[in-house]
């Protein structure tokens, strides 16, 4: 189990970290429309369909890396007093409610969509560039089965919190700067007032802290 | 049970499930459709399971998110305000003001809003300006003898501005929704924003003025000893440059030049040149370390590419200079468009040229004409980022000429434009810039900015791809209807209802997040207004000022959590909950002015875009 954790994190993490890049495609490609549109008055054809083609795929495939992180936003305010076992049983049974049959959905609805698009190699009708899209439309179902692989980790992940009371964490990786700084903070109080904590504790203990 | 009735136990359901706190993007989808599936159920296409038109629903409701036009722009704000978040920018910027401010009373407090203030409309992240203003201005207040309640209330309120002051995410999500043009919901922000900033500002100052005990005027030998002048430089290295970037990108979506997603790209492009300038200062200064900028690193063998990065960038700083002095000086004067032409002069090819020549006599020559030696780089930093921008500059060259023989060698049979005699400078120039940034640019800045807007995009949208096919499917089984139909035969005044509306925002700001709110709970209240005679724009703007309550109020103030987070330890919640209180009734204060003068929001977007 804790094997295909890893393998599915890293796929998820693997997938929205290269599409992430797109962010850059787009901010070059709309940086470049503006100086040739206003500059030179002389405005692309394709910029427009490009922007939200990478918008559209960036966020998609983020989707299950987001999930890996525990990035989703939820209502926690009663979630976060509860126990880490009694979490994980509620969210066990909620996953196979509310989180497969509406990705399995769209899976199957996007995987009709976008093969209906493939048949004729469909472009966008945005622009006058012909801008194919059929891959576009691909991203949905991408995007879907990564959410899939990703949610079958979160479920053992729920297992695994069950049996031991201990939720298992993703690999580190970047985080807002409030968590950083938060996390810093605690470090140095800890070893500022180290006096009494060191006389408690022996100093192994304090490595994850 | 009718179907209405379904859709009012559809959002029952929902509303219990939030309390559970499972994922809210997934919750709506699946919630979507299931309910989609009992809605659109027809019992003569069931040739299969899947045959069901909830899927095409699905698929169509997220395929719209996707391709949405006005949430593009959404990332590329994110990421320019990772950029900037990152680019160590803040503390010079508190400490520039903290000393401009020093005469008014309450000036560290003044200076500490005016810096949440312009950081958070720069970054949109409130999170992460509370954490750096409460690691930075809060241990500095407190060690001035400042009220910890009044100095804990000036950062949590400050940071929350800027999900009010445009360009802040919170607005686009707003337009995303509604169907308000974008444009005009930030021109209709800034004026409030800027009230309630006002607002905040005078408070400050009257309370330090009737109790200075409350902020007490630093001691004479607490203040730094600096001139005028000094000042006056360290506020245009440290406030224009943010200053400049936040009204440069306003300026563009509200003079009508450009889209928000463009305006948004530009912001991008100047929060990484923002980034860059900082971090080279950073480095020629020796305030920061570099491993290109280690004493040896520069090889003797790459003197050619130090000449032509000298002559690159002496060429360049010359033109920047020269079109800002006549092109923008013309533009603004006679109203002539900047044109790139205009502003070149000679033919192609001279500029490179030039370029040579300078780099080649400043570093061959350098050390006998003394002329010349003045603008030979001596710190070994600055002459590694030389050699980057000429190694740059002769790939771009050769990539410049490559397409130039291709243009005009007939082998390429289109109509080549006057432009493309250009490509060898282009490719020069370009080719130098490109290069200095991707060296010079700290990376790991740049991909923790990456990874962290893919993330945070990820969850705005995919709560947008839930909810867009939950709520369509709530009016399709006619919830809408039904709310309406009950909230009209209340028999409400306009004002009775907007009072409602924005209360029960109000309230919905304890526990949830703003973009819940604006994603999931807003759409209820929008088909409601044209009944009331409501605009949306105007009702958009009282939610912005609203929501600033929702990082404020008990039990989930994330700004206060934030703030205690990173305070000592002496520092208690309460008190800052405490002196949050002031600042909370200032924003109602703010919105019941609004309310009293609706010209405030409505003014400059009526100016600009016309009724």
């Amino acid at each position: 189990m804790e094997r295909y954790i890893a393998i599915a994190d890293t796929i998820s993490a693997w997938f929205g970290k290269v599409f992430a890049w797109s962010i850059m495609v787009m901010t070059f490609a709309v940086g470049y429309e503006v100086f040739v549109r206003y500059l030179l008055r002389d405005p692309t054809s394709w910029a427009f369909d490009i922007s939200y083609m990478m918008y559209g795929t960036l966020f998609m495939m983020a989707g299950a890396y987001t999930l890996s992180r525990d990035g989703h936003v939820r209502g926690d305010f009663v979630y976060r007093l509860w126990k880490p076992k009694t979490r994980a049983t509620v969210e066990l049974i909620l996953y196979f409610i509310f989180f497969f049959p509406g990705v399995l959905a769209l899976v199957i609805a996007g995987w009709k969509y976008s093969s209906r698009s493939w048949r004729y190699y469909e472009v966008s009708v945005m622009s006058p560039a012909n801008v194919p899209i059929f891959q576009f439309k691909t991203v949905i179902v991408v995007a879907g089965l990564l959410l899939v692989i990703q949610g079958i980790a979160q479920v053992f992940r729920c297992i695994i919190c069950m049996r031991t009371g201990v939720w298992l964490k993703p690999k580190e990786d970047v985080e807002e700067m409030e968590d950083v700084l938060l996390k810093q903070h605690e470090h140095e109080v800890l070893k500022h007032s180290s006096e009494a904590v060191d006389a408690m504790k022996p100093k192994e203990d304090r490595k994850d802290v | 049970m009718s179907d209405p009735v379904i859709a009012v136990l559809m959002l029952g359901v929902f509303i219990l499930v939030i309390l559970l706190g499972f994922p809210i993007a997934f919750t709506l989808m699946a919630m979507g459709v299931a309910f989609g599936y009992y809605a659109y159920y027809d019992p003569e296409r069931m040739s299969s399971l899947f045959d069901n038109r909830i899927f095409d629903l699905l698929v169509n409701q997220t395929y719209s998110v996707m391709a949405n036009d006005v949430l593009t722009a959404v990332p590329l704000f994110l990421f320019m305000g990772y950029i900037v978040e990152r680019a160590n920018i803040v503390d010079r910027l508190f400490h520039t003001l903290n000393i401009a401010a020093r005469r008014l009373p309450g000036s560290m407090a003044i200076a500490a809003l005016a810096t949440c203030a312009m950081f958070a409309t720069a970054t949109g992240i409130i999170g992460a300006v509370v954490t750096l203003m409460g690691l930075l201005a809060f241990p500095a207040m407190l060690k001035a003898r400042y009220d910890t309640s009044f100095a804990a209330g000036v950062i949590c309120a400050g940071g929350c501005l800027g999900i009010l002051i445009p360009p802040s995410i919170m607005l686009i999500v707003y337009a995303a929704t509604s169907n308000v043009s974008i444009v005009k919901l930030y021109a209709g922000a800034m004026f409030p924003g800027l009230l309630l900033a006002g607002l905040y500002m005078a408070y400050v100052m009257v309370r330090a003025w009737l109790n200075p005990s409350l902020a007490p005027k630093p001691k004479a030998s607490e203040v730094e000893d600096i001139g005028k002048m000094q000042v006056v430089m360290m506020v245009i290295t440290s406030f224009f440059p943010l200053a400049f970037l936040i009204l440069s990108v306003l300026g563009a979506i509200l003079a009508g030049l450009a889209t928000p997603s463009e305006a948004a790209s530009v912001g991008a492009l100047g929060g990484m040149f923002l980034a860059i300038a900082y971090r080279v200062a950073a480095v020629l200064k020796g305030e920061a370390t570099a491993t290109w900028a280690k004493p040896g690193s520069v090889l003797a063998k790459d003197w050619w590419a130090e000449a032509i990065g000298v002559g690159a960038t002496i060429v360049l700083g010359l033109y920047t200079i020269y079109v800002i002095i006549f092109q923008v000086a013309r533009n603004i004067a006679v109203g002539d468009p900047i044109s790139l032409e205009g502003g070149l002069f000679g033919g192609p090819f001279i500029a490179v040229i030039v370029s040579l020549v300078l780099g080649f006599a400043v570093v061959l020559m350098g050390d006998q004409i003394s002329f010349l030696g003045r603008f030979k780089p001596k710190k070994e930093a600055a002459r590694a980022m030389m050699v980057f921008a000429g190694k740059g500059a002769s790939v771009g060259a050769l990539f410049g000429l490559a397409y130039l023989a291709l243009m005009h060698s007939g082998f390429e049979d289109r109509v080549s434009s006057r432009l493309s005699w250009w490509s060898l400078d282009i490719g020069f120039y370009v080719g130098a810039v490109a290069w200095f940034a991707w060296r010079t640019l700290e990376r790991s800045v740049l991909s923790e900015s990456v990874y962290l807007t893919v993330r945070t995009s990820a969850m705005v949208c995919w709560l947008f791809v839930g909810s867009w096919t939950f709520s369509s499917v709530f009016s399709y089984l006619g919830g809408e209807e039904l709310i309406s139909e009950f909230v009209i035969s209340m028999e409400l005044s306009p004002i009775a209802f907007l009072i409602m509306a924005q209360l029960i925002i109000f309230l919905l700001g304890w526990p949830l997040e703003w973009s819940e709110i604006i994603i999931i709970f807003v759409p209820i209240f929008l088909p409601l207004l044209p009944v009331f005679g409501v605009d949306p724009l105007f009702f958009g703007i009282l939610i912005a000022l609203n929501l600033q309550t929702s990082f404020l109020t008990p039990p989930m103030a994330m700004a206060a959590y934030y703030l205690k987070g990173v305070s000592p330890p002496h520092v208690q919640l309460m008190q800052i909950f405490k002196g949050v209180m002031p600042f909370l009734s200032m924003i109602i204060l703010a919105m019941v002015i609004i309310y009293m003068v609706p010209g405030i929001a409505l003014w400059l977007p009526e100016q600009i875009y016309g009724k």
